[in-house]
């Protein structure tokens, strides 16, 4: 299962003769961070990191907070056109990106946000949402209503029942999403190579885009670079892991 | 009428060019007053030294209040870019293309016309044939040569030492050094005298321009697979002669990275592009190239000639300027730079500049062959109709006669 | 019985709540998506290749981007094999996706750890980057597999996997379930959490088998989220495009066409946007039907 992973890994930490051997070794013999060190100095690191670290921000933040209302309606709520709205979430889904990419960079240059993170990550936000939707009604149908309206008979508001027993419950769902957000914002290429163009804008997928030239691909330090990129994704996913954890105990079903 | 607007519009492009360029001396910038242009390059360019940054520094002495904006992009997705660009009606003022695909641009009206101003960009009566080829369309020049990439016979000098093998000097000779390599270290697996992958059509093609022949030839206005002619067929035959009996290389595979292989030890030649000796750390400094020889004794057999030319978009903010870029990155400064970064140089007169190992290459540079020219050439090679014939004929799948037959039906077919 | 909430149910006639909340959504995805798909329809029924991007308008022609795909007898082969393709992927991952979330579910918490841990970085490996290991894995030269296989004795030469298209596409699928793996096994093992243990104990109490345990309590925990994960899938496996390309060195053939491929190269390779839009829409027509049936029934199913 994690084998690739495993090579990846290793091979960031081989020197560059090793790599390409007919006769693949299973155990580095030697060790070197030369890969890891071209890869942080390969110029546009940082700030390839700080536009990335930005998108994902706000994207995630954004989707989620917005999905979660929508999907509590969905889940527990009936109205005029809930049909058609569960059929456009789907729907879109089923939109293929590269036939949207030229309409998409059309109606974004009229708007003037081409070449600006902003206009990256309203788009981003459009293609997460769906799923992100989806995903949460499915969580939220299993949490039985009675604790919702237990909640409201001992005198809290409905932001309170909200708050203090439905998103813990949601906890595992929620942490389902956000990382897949995350990690759509996070590693998504085409869009954003498409709708940015200075090279101060460019997130985390172009930079890596450059280890590939006419030559060929620089395994090495584009290993390592995906190494070192992956890693933010396994932090976020602790630290809300954590996080959540902790308050689905607190805020304990109460039977 | 679409036609009318479309020539029109490279009208209006060239008369404001001319324009602004009568103005052009040393202070057009004040004409138009722009801020800054935008230029479309490949990673690339970082390799060839200075060249980039001298050129933009030459641009400003004309041009002191322009900045020049270099974006890098990928080979993979640029022309999805471009497109995305041109509907909104923006555009880079100076874009890389890749030889083989700029003709669609260029008849489609999508590029300036930049006829009017070959003259002043430099060596252009000795711009390589192939790369010339590529960016003329209708007689008119849409696109500047700007670096190529040619192909030779990479090999290890020590196995040909220990064998006793010169370097050969005609087909014949190639064929024997391969068949004496084979004979000694045939019995590994792994060992290839001459690594040719069977969809390697860049290589494989040489053997066909070699004996005279052509992939399409036009007849009429009309464009027709010709890989059935005698001549066509001696080359495939010659190919398939060489897979057999030299290659141990996948005979349905491409050359992608094929330098890996070469690195690992167990290949004498393959037919490489200069830069491949780059990455052989391994061999350490036991390579060398040789041009590919030809069946005629004494000759070697054109290769092809891949590279980038350098256009302007028709909807260019500042078309003017992009050429006037251009000229400077093509400038006899800069491509002297480029030419000792290793890459060919756009014109003939410069490849002497290539020295050491890599002056075969350059000199294969001078004997090139190129794709057909018809617009449509990119259906044939999207549909992999010479890999598949490759492949098939490489595999035995197919006898060379029909392979090549089916594939020129399909090639008249696409063409038109 | 229906759950409505108390709420809801009172003040049904005139709830404000369900349009407010709804409505921040419908804004970002019509901000974004409105103006595309109705341009995305208006492209398909027109001829809209480079030069028409210089022209800066589209020549119309109907149906006829349909009627040549229609027509055209790849396509239905196409069609074929792309939903073979699908149904494979979608399986293989969901079943051992699956087993993988249950397995989870009996672990030792540290042992859990190390396995979301490795999850999670499948996950977050850049796809160029996971598809190019795979390929490696099982390239001519290179290939790790064809080492393993002769160091246990069977002697085997340097192969090209993918000459033949089944061992092709069992190959690219098994890279494309890989990648879909951490997704479906984090989402069915939270759902196994939601599983109140009390209910679970007092089954057990009550004497039920781990069968009718299953089918009373959690299947029906499960099934939105399987209804989730199932349709997802479905939806995004069919649209694999990537995997397949860089496999094939950006070179595919006709027998690795699948409908994406067959958009691209009939379209986005060649500038022709208007074909590509229609391909773009038949592929969602046929998204839709396989799933909407389908869809309805768990829908059904999921709300009693």
């Amino acid at each position: 299962m994690g084998f690739p992973v495993y090579w990846m890994i290793t091979t960031s930490f081989k020197p560059k003769e090793d790599i390409l051997s007919t006769t693949p070794t299973l155990i580095p013999h030697s060790f070197s961070l030369s890969n890891y060190t071209q890869a942080v100095t390969k110029e546009g690191f940082m700030q390839a990191l700080l536009n990335s670290l930005i998108v994902v921000f706000f994207t995630v933040v954004v989707s989620i907070f917005v999905a979660l209302f929508a999907s509590i309606a969905v889940a527990r709520m009936k109205f005029r056109g809930k049909q058609i709205y569960i059929a456009s979430i789907l729907i879109v889904q089923m939109l293929p990106l590269s036939a949207l990419l030229i309409p998409l960079y059309l109606l974004l240059s009229k708007l003037q946000l081409t070449d600006k993170l902003g206009g990256v990550v309203l788009t981003y936000i459009a293609f997460v949402l769906p799923f992100v939707i989806w995903t949460l009604r499915g969580f939220l149908i299993n949490i039985p209503v009675e604790l919702e309206e237990a909640g409201l008979v001992d005198g809290c508001t409905r932001p309170q029942v909200y708050r203090k027993i439905l998103f813990p419950l949601m906890a595992p769902g929620l942490v389902a999403t956000s990382v897949f957000a995350f990690i759509q914002a996070w590693n998504e290429f085409l869009l954003a190579y498409i709708l940015l163009s200075s090279q101060d804008k460019a997130t985390m997928p172009i930079w890596l885009a450059g280890f590939t030239n006419r030559f060929g691909t620089d395994w090495g330090p584009l290993m390592a670079a995906s190494t070192l990129t992956a890693l933010p994704v396994v932090i976020f996913f602790s630290l809300i892991q954590n996080k959540i954890a902790t308050g689905v105990t607190a805020g304990a079903v109460k039977g | 009428m679409r036609t009318f607007r479309v020539k029109s519009l490279a009208a209006l492009s060239v008369a404001a060019l001319v324009g602004v360029a009568a103005l052009s001396g040393s202070n057009a910038a004040q004409a138009e007053n722009p801020k800054s242009i935008t230029v479309w390059l490949m990673p690339d360019a970082k390799d060839f030294g200075t060249a980039l940054a001298d050129a933009t520094t030459s641009f400003n002495r004309t041009y002191p209040n322009v900045k020049v904006n270099v974006e890098f992009q990928t080979w993979g997705d640029h022309l999805k870019k471009l497109d995305a660009a041109l509907v909104a009606k923006k555009g880079p003022d100076v874009v890389e293309f890749g030889n083989t695909e700029v003709m669609k641009y260029s008849a489609a009206g999508a590029l300036t016309d930049l006829s009017g101003f070959k003259a002043r960009f430099g060596n252009s009566s000795k711009w390589l044939n192939a790369l010339t080829e590529a960016g003329t369309y209708d007689g008119k020049l849409y696109a500047v040569p700007y670096y190529a990439g040619a192909r030779a016979i990479m090999y290890r000098p020590s196995l040909f030492k220990a064998q006793g093998i010169s370097v050969p000097k005609s087909y014949a000779e190639f064929l024997a050094a391969g068949k004496k390599l084979m004979a000694a270290y045939g019995t590994d697996k792994d060992f290839s005298a001459v690594y040719l992958p069977g969809k390697y059509w860049y290589a494989a093609m040489s053997f066909v321009y070699d004996e005279g022949g052509a992939i399409a030839t036009k007849s009429g206005g009309k464009w027709v697979g010709s890989l059935t002619t005698d001549a066509a067929i001696r080359g495939l035959n010659r190919f398939k002669e060489v897979s057999d009996s030299l290659s141990r290389a996948d005979k349905s595979g491409t050359e992608a990275a094929q330098w890996e292989v070469f690195n690992g030890g167990k290949v004498a030649m393959s037919y490489s592009n200069g830069w491949e000796s780059c990455c052989i750390a391994k061999v350490g400094t036991d390579w060398a190239f040789f041009p590919m020889p030809s069946v005629k004794a004494g000759k070697a057999s054109p290769a092809f000639l891949g590279g980038s030319n350098l256009a302007v978009p028709s909807y260019a903010p500042n078309a003017a300027l992009g050429a006037a870029w251009i000229r400077e990155f093509t400038s006899s400064a800069q491509m002297t730079t480029i030419a000792k970064s290793g890459a060919i140089p756009n014109n003939t007169k410069m490849l002497s500049l290539i020295s050491g190992a890599a002056a075969p290459v350059a000199a294969a540079a001078k004997n090139s062959w190129f794709i057909p020219g018809a617009i449509k050439w990119v259906d044939v090679e999207n549909a992999n109709t010479l890999q598949t014939m490759l492949s098939d004929i490489a595999t035995g799948k197919k006898t060379v006669a029909k392979a090549a037959a089916d594939a020129s039906d399909e090639i008249t077919k696409l063409l038109n | 019985m229906k759950k409505i909430s108390l709420v809801a149910r009172t003040r049904r006639k005139k709830n404000p709540w369900p349009y407010l909340l709804v409505s921040p959504s419908l804004l970002a995805l019509g901000l974004i998506l409105c103006y595309p798909i109705y341009k995305l329809i208006g492209l398909s029924f027109e001829k809209y290749g480079l030069s028409e991007i210089i022209a800066g308008k589209g020549t119309y022609v109907g149906l006829q981007n349909f009627t040549e795909t229609f027509t055209d007898p790849e396509f239905w082969k196409i069609l074929e094999r792309t939903i073979f393709f699908t149904a494979g992927m979608v399986g293989v991952s969901v079943v051992i996706g699956a087993w993988l979330a249950h397995l989870m579910l009996n672990m030792s918490p540290i042992l859990r750890n190390i396995l979301n841990g490795i999850l999670i970085l499948v996950w977050a490996m850049p796809q160029l980057v996971s598809i190019s290991v795979w390929r490696w894995m099982f390239s001519f030269n290179f290939s790790i597999v064809t080492a393993v296989i002769n160091s246990l004795g069977f002697e085997m030469d340097n192969h090209n996997y993918f000459v033949n298209t089944f061992s092709g596409f069992l190959i690219i699928g098994g890279c494309v379930a890989w990648g879909a793996l951490p997704f479906i096994t984090i989402s069915i093992y939270a759902a196994l959490t939601q599983v109140p243990k009390e209910l679970l104990e007092a089954a057990e109490i009550d004497g039920a088998n781990s069968r009718q345990v299953f089918r009373t309590i959690i299947f029906p925990i499960l099934l939105p989220v399987y209804i989730i994960i199932i349709s997802l899938s479905v939806i995004w496996d069919f649209q694999v495009f990537s995997h397949i390309w860089i496999f094939l060195d950006s070179r595919p053939s006709a027998e690795y066409y699948t409908i994406a491929i067959y958009a691209f190269q009939k379209s986005f390779g060649l500038s022709e946007y208007g074909m590509g839009a229609a391909i773009s829409l038949i592929m969602i027509l046929t998204l839709i039907t396989i799933t909407g049936y389908y869809l309805r029934q768990m829908m059904k199913m999921g709300s009693e």
